[in-house]
């Protein structure tokens, strides 16, 4: 039996080493093996050098690193279809969530904003990177991987337009200009010299690259330039500010009135509820809408803009419900002391007047519906007071 | 000696079964044991046995001990709970697939193994 010294078992792992195996746990697996081969075959005095040699050249066919080439091959295929399966379900999941959430939108029903989140925060989180990390072990061409690169970043970006466009928050586009200019002008150029090269993807390189340009086409007229639709919300925005002065203006004629009145000091405690309430309904709608408490001359740098958005996402919750319940519940007291019909809140076809039309109201009508409910009140103590 | 084919698609089954056998086993111990246990008709590569057992490994289904012998570092593998499990199934699927293939390719059942 040989005894290997320790200068030999430091020449094996050298040579193990030298012949590219660089797991370290690998290298001494091998160590190990090759000296046990040697210490049970070889005699005490025979050759060391040469039976080493003979012993070695049986791990392998043409490499002993192909040992390593294959243990990492074996790990990697493990982890890959873990990957590709967590990769189909985020992404199934993703794709059912946010279809029920559209549905939801659609109908305006509640729970559509929350669906939608989460459908596109698996995409954006889950499915595309894991995407992208399987994607990239399969390609070989560094062109290929820097493709997959820009598509991923392109792909998150519009993901993250969408979502930011959808929950109102800002840098949505931003996001969307990003988003195309990095399809545009970085992506599609590779991707177009790298497969017109090719005779066999030539064809489909060509079709791809129109459906995308027809695609971000689309996309710049829908979301990136509604130059009329910013319009519009700017126009909402500066017509609900002008409501909001007019409705200062007519609170300060009546205090003043009121407080040259020498019967009544102030005015009636419903009507007074009413005008509080309507207030405190509004702030929840601008900030739902907003996220902000209020808005003022500066709504554009703070992107503090009213939308055309459906309001009964933001009567989704008990607090909201409840306000717009005590409202109705003053609404139809004061109606019950002031029965004349031109002194009556005329609430019909308002949010107010029914769930279908709480369903189909949007945000700058409900508000105008809330004002006018303000000055009306307002309106008919005025008169009270001209009837003394 | 068999075909390396035929080894591979089966090197996990007897790695797991050997270790539920004799608690724990170094590389060369496996290999030792396989070739004396079927009279060198089976002879287990270098090549195909670490990259096995680094994949058992990472699965999660046998545990390591690392013993030092002077220079050497000797890496002993043992079955982990979920190894004993896998190591039952494994062999009970293996001889559920010899019969099968037994039958498929009409083989008289041997009485004895000579």
């Amino acid at each position: 039996m040989y005894k290997i010294s320790e200068q030999q078992i430091e020449f094996i792992l050298n040579d193990i080493s030298a012949r590219g195996v660089e797991t370290e746990d690998l290298q001494y697996n091998l160590l190990d093996h090759v000296c046990c081969i040697i210490e049970q075959n070889l005699e005490a005095d025979g050759d060391f050098e040469n039976f080493y040699k003979l012993t070695i050249a049986r791990f392998y066919k043409t490499e002993l690193r192909e040992i390593e080439e294959e243990t990492k091959l074996l790990l990697t295929f493990k982890n890959y279809y873990v990957m590709r399966k967590i990769m189909l379900n985020s992404g199934i999941f993703a794709a059912s969530i946010l279809s029920i959430g559209l549905i939801l939108k659609f109908m305006h029903w509640p729970g559509a904003s929350v669906c939608i989140v989460l459908g596109l925060g698996a995409a954006s989180l889950i499915f595309v990177p894991l995407l992208f990390t399987v994607r990239i072990k399969e390609k070989k061409e560094n062109s290929d991987k820097i493709l997959l690169a820009f598509g991923s970043i392109a792909g998150l970006l519009g993901i993250f337009h969408i979502m930011f466009k959808i929950q109102h928050w800002p840098g949505s586009m931003v996001l969307g200009s990003v988003a195309i200019t990095f399809l545009l002008v970085l992506f599609l150029p590779i991707f177009i010299v790298t497969g017109i090269k090719n005779s066999d993807t030539k064809t489909n390189t060509i079709v791809t690259s129109i459906i995308i340009i027809i695609g971000c086409g689309l996309w710049l007229t829908l979301v990136v330039s509604p130059h009329t639709s910013q319009h519009s919300v700017i126009k909402n925005t500066k017509n609900y500010l002008r409501n909001e002065q007019l409705l200062k203006n007519e609170k300060r004629i009546v205090s003043k009135l009121v407080s040259n009145d020498t019967i009544c000091s102030s005015i009636e405690i419903c009507s007074d509820r009413i005008i509080d309430k309507c207030e405190e309904l509004k702030t929840i709608l601008i900030k739902g809408e907003t996220g902000q408490e209020s808005i003022d001359e500066n709504f554009e740098s703070k992107n503090a803009m009213l939308d055309d958005s459906f309001v009964n996402n933001y009567f989704d919750n008990i607090v909201s419900l409840n306000t717009m319940n005590e409202l109705k519940h003053l609404i139809a007291d004061y109606n019950k002391v002031n029965n004349n019909s031109t002194s009556k809140i005329p609430i019909k076809l308002t949010f107010l007047d029914s769930v279908e039309n709480l369903n189909n109201a949007k945000m700058y009508n409900t508000l105008s519906e809330l004002t006018q409910i303000q000055m009306f009140v307002l309106q008919q103590e005025q008169l009270k007071i001209c009837a003394k | 000696m068999y075909s390396s084919e035929l080894i591979k698609g089966t090197l996990k089954t007897i790695v797991l079964k050997l270790l539920a056998d004799n608690k724990r086993m170094y590389g060369y111990e496996l290999s030792a044991k396989v070739k004396d246990l079927t009279s060198s008709k089976i002879q287990i590569t270098e090549g195909a046995l670490y990259p096995t057992l680094h994949a058992l490994e990472a699965d999660g289904l046998v545990k390591t001990e690392i013993e030092y012998i002077g220079k050497r570092v000797r890496k002993y593998y043992s079955l982990s709970t979920t190894g004993k499990k896998s190591a039952k199934e494994k062999v009970s699927e293996l001889a559920d697939f010899m019969n099968t293939m037994r039958f498929l390719l009409d083989i008289q059942p041997q009485v004895a193994i000579a």
